[in-house]
């Protein structure tokens, strides 16, 4: 008996929100039933409640702007600091990838192939500085 | 005042497609009219939710910080609103797991309806606070299915891609609300 109006009220449910059909079947039982009628004008009720419930006062509307501002600052931030972590850990990568293969070719005996290149960064990369920063200043004011 | 001029043009202009397709290109200002436009169904939510406005704007704001976020990962499989809904009660499921004590009750302050008569707005009162306080003490997972079909009118199918839980269960915990709070009214 329990079981049976357990599933009649599953029914009645999906009835009620419109999932599916309020057949003839449903009314009839609603309109026999005790408990299930009960518990129809129970949705009915809270239904009714659903919309007397605490929403938005006026004040916080005009609040809107500022709240989705500081999330814009904020989310500015968080991508901010993202980014510094990315290109700390590419730094690593980098040094750690450079540092090792010049090692190892200093280990397999190309000590002065390495000081030449080396000479060569520290004499011609500096050139390269004033390119660098512009194409970076140019990405932030994008 | 111009800004929110602004706002109301973009709405009217674009549908939200469009805005969503632009916001995720990088135009900020799309993005900007998007969360405007659904902050208020995000806002009610979670303080339907929570029962207590200071909680609701620190996760409102979250919500909003995370939607900007990620606005690229959406897919547009679902509307804006139920996308952000989902990150909604994402957060809120965090924040329970840190923070037990999150959902204190502030049902009072936040009643705001104003009815015709003394007599109606005691009794009005009085119900809407019975169900909030009996909304709070059922456990989150079913009073998040309750607000999401009872005030926002999402289909089972929209609740359980929001929750991540099957249809049935959906219908089950539905169905465990109403009648515990039916038992308590």
């Amino acid at each position: 008996m329990f079981n049976k109006h357990e599933k009649m009220q599953k029914r009645i449910l999906d009835a009620f929100y419109g999932e599916k059909e309020l057949t003839e079947e449903l009314k009839n039982h609603i309109g026999n039933c005790k408990d299930c009628s009960a518990f129809w004008e129970s949705m009915n009720l809270l239904k009714e409640h659903a919309e007397d419930e605490p929403s938005i006062k006026g004040e916080d509307i005009e609040a809107y702007e500022r709240i989705i501002a500081e999330a814009f600052r904020e989310a500015e931030k968080i991508k901010e600091k993202n980014k510094n972590i990315r290109d700390y850990i590419v730094f690593i990568l980098v040094s750690v990838i450079f540092l090792s293969s010049a090692g190892m070719f200093a280990y397999m005996g190309y000590g002065k192939v390495i000081l030449t290149v080396q000479i060569f960064i520290i004499m011609f990369v500096p050139i390269l500085v004033p390119f660098f920063i512009k194409h970076r200043l140019s990405k932030e004011v994008e | 005042m111009k800004r929110k001029g602004n706002i109301l043009l973009s709405k009217k202009a674009l549908s939200e497609k469009a805005l969503i397709e632009k916001a995720q290109s990088g135009d900020k200002k799309s993005l900007e009219v998007l969360l405007y436009d659904n902050y208020k169904i995000v806002y009610g939510y979670l303080l339907k939710l929570t029962m207590n406005e200071e909680i609701t704007k620190d996760i409102t704001q979250e919500v909003m910080v995370k939607a900007i976020l990620n606005i690229k990962k959406f897919k547009g499989n679902s509307k804006f609103s139920t996308w952000l809904i989902s990150i909604a009660s994402n957060i809120y499921k965090d924040m329970l797991k840190k923070d037990k004590k999150v959902s204190r009750v502030d049902i009072e302050k936040t009643l705001i309806k104003n009815t015709q008569s003394l007599e109606d707005d005691i009794i009005n009162k009085d119900t809407v606070k019975r169900i909030g306080e009996v909304l709070l003490k059922l456990p989150e997972e079913k009073r998040m299915v309750f607000i999401l079909k009872n005030h926002f009118n999402y289909s089972y199918k929209e609740i359980s891609k929001i929750l991540k839980c099957p249809i049935g269960t959906v219908r089950s915990r539905l169905h465990y609300c109403i009648k515990k709070i039916r038992d308590f009214i």
